[in-house]
């Protein structure tokens, strides 16, 4: 995506004055330090936030599918609703593209055949501000699965560095536009042509690439998912810190009718009372991960459940890389 | 707006012992509007849930011409179940739904059906058959074969009786090797089994069936080779679900959920993904 002409360039002591400006009527979300690592975290002050950074341990998706969520309280003869707290509007600030990019993928599914209203509220309520991703990681795939490290989807205003204190702000939506609305300077040519080859370098940068078979279902009674997932420990680490993955489970703590997390990769998963189960084998649970993001999830919402954000390879206890996996699976998979 | 996640109430208006583990709940909301405007499919499920243990997935085991009520029938098997299996009349549960896909009663008319079933999976199916029975003449022959593991674990005796008494249905009960009890009159073996032996006509017919997965398996691959098409096949599965509606992930049986797309597959739809499910 290229830039229109309503560009506008602010140094960024602009930017911290018009953050300051509206934190009192905002919750403003943003990467800050917390045990020497980085974290998306509701800011208590502006200042602490981190302008230059690689990624955050965690992605965007806990602020509109959070980790833990009371649905309702369900009592012998009373249901009582929560809403979400939404008093204030929030900005989330400085999300890569990639996990924007996932939210507008997770909307398909939270805004699609059935509404969730949770979800929703949350989705409206904030306005993302996010962030061009001028030094993409090591890990790094979004190029070769439709994503891009300048991307703007699912973004009300894209923030781009320019410079140490020039950052160029591309306003996509309306709501974007209004906290910004005749502030800044208008870009000039050079400026443009500035933000165009930085963002040629960042996509020129990223090496990694992930090809996803078209026939992948041709494989899926392969013993290749067998080796491949030989060494998976079940933790769930991929799946928590996965921007896209949305499976959860629904428990009640006392009256309580909580939404949580969950993870495939757990043998509980699917495990019925009766003791039934149809994805027993850790093989079959680790297959199904893979086909629910690049088969399942493609045919039902015509994207694949994955952004090249990398997180899962490079945390995983046991480096299993999903890149690598994926991509070799026409190789060594098919029979 | 109303979330989709969050149920209506509903009062257990009486409850039957099926058998030593299985109760049959009959189930009215207990606002008036949602009483009113309740309608389902014969095949569709609900989530029901019981205060401070939870909400699990069960078929509706009444057919929709059963107006002003509802009935579930439920196995104590886990830690729903069982708080289930300890409310009394009055007690109060929670309802969503109706979800998920239902039989295919249009397409069975005209048709000779045949009711395969196992233990408490005739629950689906005799939703269905109430309601085919309730419209008998769209249909020509129909047949019943339902197993289960002992006399006691037959459920709805009474009904399989009056079934079995009327003359435009033809049932045919069996148990388990050594289930069986002196008095046994049935057939004695696996609903497979049972099946093969009965050499049921194909053509214009429609088989539906429902019980434990091994049974399900057997039925299909039984189906199949006394030259069934896939099409001609279906059957309801049964999965741990949490939402009912598709987004919480457990549910699907390659990119089909069971929950949205069905719980009633063909086995045309299914056949591709068989190790995945059983």
């Amino acid at each position: 995506m290229s830039l229109s002409m309503d560009e506008t360039v602010f140094g960024k002591k602009e930017l911290l004055q018009i953050l300051k400006s509206v934190s009192d009527r905002c919750v403003i979300i943003g990467p800050v330090m917390e045990d020497e690592k980085l974290y998306f975290r509701p800011v208590d002050c502006i200042d602490d936030i981190v302008w230059e950074f690689d990624n955050t341990v965690n992605s965007i998706k806990e602020f509109f599918f959070p980790q833990r969520q009371a649905l309702y309280e369900l009592k012998q003869d009373k249901i009582r609703t929560f809403e979400p707290d939404i008093e204030k509007k929030r900005i989330l600030l400085f999300p890569r593209p990639c996990d924007v990019r996932a939210v507008t993928i997770l909307d398909k599914l939270f805004m699609g055949d059935y509404e969730d209203r949770a979800y929703r509220t949350l989705r409206e309520n904030t306005v993302i501000m996010g962030l061009s991703c001028r030094n993409p990681g090591p890990r790094c795939f979004c190029l070769s699965i439709g994503g891009n490290p300048f991307g703007m989807e699912g973004m009300d205003v894209s923030i781009t560095a320019l410079e140490n204190d020039k950052y160029i702000l591309n306003t996509v939506t309306d709501r974007g536009k209004v906290i910004f609305e005749g502030k800044g300077k208008r870009a000039d040519k050079e400026e443009v042509q500035r933000f165009e080859r930085l963002k040629k370098q960042a996509e020129e940068s990223i090496k990694r690439e992930i090809h996803i078979p078209k026939d992948l279902l041709k494989a899926f009674e392969s013993d290749y998912w067998k080796e491949v997932s030989e060494a998976c420990l079940k933790c769930g680490v991929c799946t928590y810190l996965c921007p896209t993955c949305h499976c959860f489970d629904i428990v009640d703590e006392r009256f309580y009718r909580i939404r949580c997390w969950d993870t495939c990769s757990s043998d509980a998963f699917t495990r019925m009372a009766s003791g039934e189960d149809s994805r027993k084998n850790k093989f079959k649970r680790y297959r199904q991960r893979i086909y629910h993001k690049f088969s399942y999830y493609k045919e039902n919402f015509e994207e694949y459940a994955c952004v090249g954000c990398g997180r899962c390879a490079q945390y995983c206890p046991v480096k299993t890389d999903i890149v690598e996996i994926v991509s070799t699976v026409n190789e060594k998979g098919t029979p | 707006m109303k979330d989709i996640l969050v149920p209506d109430l509903a009062q257990i208006k009486d409850i039957k012992g099926e058998t030593p583990d299985v109760i049959t709940l009959k189930l009215v909301f207990k606002d008036k509007d949602k009483r009113d405007t309740f309608s389902f499919y014969a095949g569709q499920f609900v989530e029901l849930s019981v205060p401070k243990e939870g909400e699990s997935t069960f078929c509706i085991a009444s057919a929709p011409s059963d107006k002003g009520y509802m009935e579930c029938s439920i196995k104590k098997v886990g830690r729903v179940t069982e708080a289930v299996h300890m409310l009394e009349p009055g007690d109060t549960v929670g309802i969503r739904g109706p979800y998920g896909n239902s039989f295919p009663i249009e397409q069975m008319k005209g048709r000779n059906i045949l009711f395969i079933g196992g233990g408490i999976g005739l629950v689906p199916l005799r939703s269905l058959i109430r309601e085919v029975l309730s419209i008998r003449n769209d249909f020509k022959d129909l047949r019943i074969i339902y197993g289960a593991r002992s006399v006691t674990d037959l459920v709805y005796k009474d009904e399989l009786d009056e079934w079995g008494k009327r003359g435009d249905i033809k049932v045919t009960l069996t148990l388990d090797p050594g289930g069986e009890t002196e008095e046994w009159k049935g057939e004695v073996g696996y609903v497979p089994e049972v099946l093969k032996k009965q050499t049921p006509v194909k053509q214009n017919s429609i088989a539906l069936t429902c019980g434990p997965p091994v049974m399900i398996k057997l039925a299909l691959n039984a189906l199949d080779e006394m030259g069934f098409t896939p099409k001609q096949i279906f059957t309801t599965l049964e999965m741990k679900m949490k939402c009912g509606i598709g987004t919480c992930g457990r549910c699907n049986v390659g990119p089909l959920y069971v929950c949205k797309d069905g719980p009633v597959f063909t086995y045309e739809q299914i056949k591709g993904f068989i190790e995945d499910i059983f």
